[in-house]
C-alpha cells in the first residue's frame, strides 16, 4: 500500500479544487474525477482532504509504537 | 465580491445585535446608512491579518472562516463566525491591525461598518474611548494567551490519545488507523489545529511522521506532556 490519500471517487464531483492546489500537482482529473496520477510525488501533506469540498479525501494516519532500545 | 447598499430590513437586523442594543432609532439608520454590504463567494478572502483595519464586520448571511496563518503557512481557524456574529472587533479600538484574515466558508453576505462610524458612536465621551481602547488592548494581548494555552491543551490531549493507541506493527492488535479529522473528534479540536499539534509533538521528538505513519519513538517524553 503507497503513502497516498484515499478518494471515494462516488463523492468526488470533479470540482478540481485538488488538482490546482495540490502542492506536488500530483493529483489530475481523469473522466471528471480527481485520481493521483503521479502516486510517487505526493508527499502526503493533506491538503486535498482538508479543501474537498465534498468530504471526498481521507488520509489515514497509521499510529504505531517504535519499542525503544533501552 | 458584489458592491450593494442598504435595504429596510437591515435597521431591525442591526438593532437585534448586542453591539447597537442601546442606541436609538436615529443612531441605527444612520450606521444602516454607513454600512458597506459585501458578498463574497465560497473561499473568497475578505481580509488579511496585518493589514489596516477597514471596521467591525458582521455576518448577515453564510458563514465565515476567521484564522491565522503560521510560518510554515497553515492557517488556524479562531472562529466561525455564524449570521449575527461579529469579528475583527479589536482592531477598531485599539487602532491596531488586523489580527487575524477572514474567508468566506461558503455563499456569505456581511456587514461592513467603517471604522470611524463605530467610533463616532462613542465619540462624544472621550473617557469612554480610551477605556475601550485599553479594553480591547488587553483583549487582544488575552487572546493571544488564551490561543496559546488552548492550543497546549489540545497537543497534551492529543499526545495522551497516541500513547493510549499506538500499538508495535505486526503485533496481534492492528494499527490503529485515524484522519486528522478523526483525531480532532477525539480531542475536541478542528482537524487545522491537530495538524500544527502533531508537528508540535513532532518537534519535540515524541513521534515521528513519516508520510502516513506516526511513529511514537519516546513514550516517556510524551508521557511528560500529558
Ligand atoms: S476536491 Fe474533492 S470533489 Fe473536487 S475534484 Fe478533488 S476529490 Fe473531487
Ligand atoms: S496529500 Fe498533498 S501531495 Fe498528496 S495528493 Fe493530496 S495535496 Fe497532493
Amino acid at each position: 500500500m503507497g503513502t497516498i490519500p484515499e478518494k471515494d471517487l462516488a463523492k468526488c464531483t470533479g470540482c478540481g479544487d485538488c488538482v490546482v492546489l495540490c502542492p506536488t500537482n500530483a493529483v489530475e482529473l481523469v473522466k471528471g474525477k480527481a485520481i493521483i496520477v503521479r502516486p510517487q510525488d505526493c508527499n502526503y501533506c493533506t491538503d486535498c482532504e482538508a479543501l474537498c469540498p465534498s468530504d471526498a479525501i481521507k488520509c489515514f494516519f497509521e499510529i504505531i509504537l517504535v519499542k525503544s532500545h533501552s | 465580491m458584489r458592491e450593494s447598499r442598504e435595504m429596510p430590513s437591515r435597521v431591525d437586523f442591526l438593532r437585534s445585535l448586542l453591539y447597537f442594543a442601546a442606541l436609538g432609532s436615529e443612531e441605527i439608520a444612520r450606521i444602516e446608512k454607513e454600512i458597506l454590504v459585501r458578498s463574497f463567494a465560497r473561499g473568497e478572502i475578505l481580509l488579511l491579518e496585518g493589514e489596516p483595519c477597514q471596521g467591525l464586520y458582521i455576518v448577515e448571511s453564510g458563514q465565515i472562516r476567521v484564522f491565522k496563518s503560521s510560518r510554515d503557512g497553515k492557517e488556524q481557524v479562531l472562529l466561525i463566525a455564524n449570521p449575527g456574529d461579529t469579528f475583527n472587533d479589536v482592531p477598531v479600538f485599539d487602532g491596531g491591525p488586523n489580527p487575524a484574515s477572514a474567508s468566506a466558508m461558503g455563499p456569505s453576505t456581511v456587514c461592513i461598518i467603517p471604522k470611524q462610524t463605530v467610533l463616532s458612536l462613542v465619540a462624544d465621551c472621550p473617557a469612554a474611548l480610551a477605556i475601550i481602547r485599553l479594553f480591547a488592548t488587553r483583549l487582544r494581548h488575552l487572546t493571544l494567551l488564551v490561543e496559546d494555552l488552548s492550543f497546549r491543551q489540545v497537543v497534551s490531549r492529543l499526545a495522551k490519545i497516541l500513547l493510549e493507541l499506538a500499538v508495535v506493527e505486526g503485533g496481534s492488535t492492528p494499527v490503529p488507523r485515524l484522519t486528522q479529522a478523526d483525531m480532532a473528534a477525539m480531542v475536541g479540536s478542528v482537524r487545522d489545529v491537530i495538524g500544527r499539534a502533531l508537528k508540535t509533538l513532532e518537534n519535540a521528538g515524541t513521534i515521528k511522521i513519516e508520510g502516513q505513519r506516526i511513529l511514537v519513538v519516546d513514550t516517556e517524553k510524551l508521557k511528560g506532556i500529558i
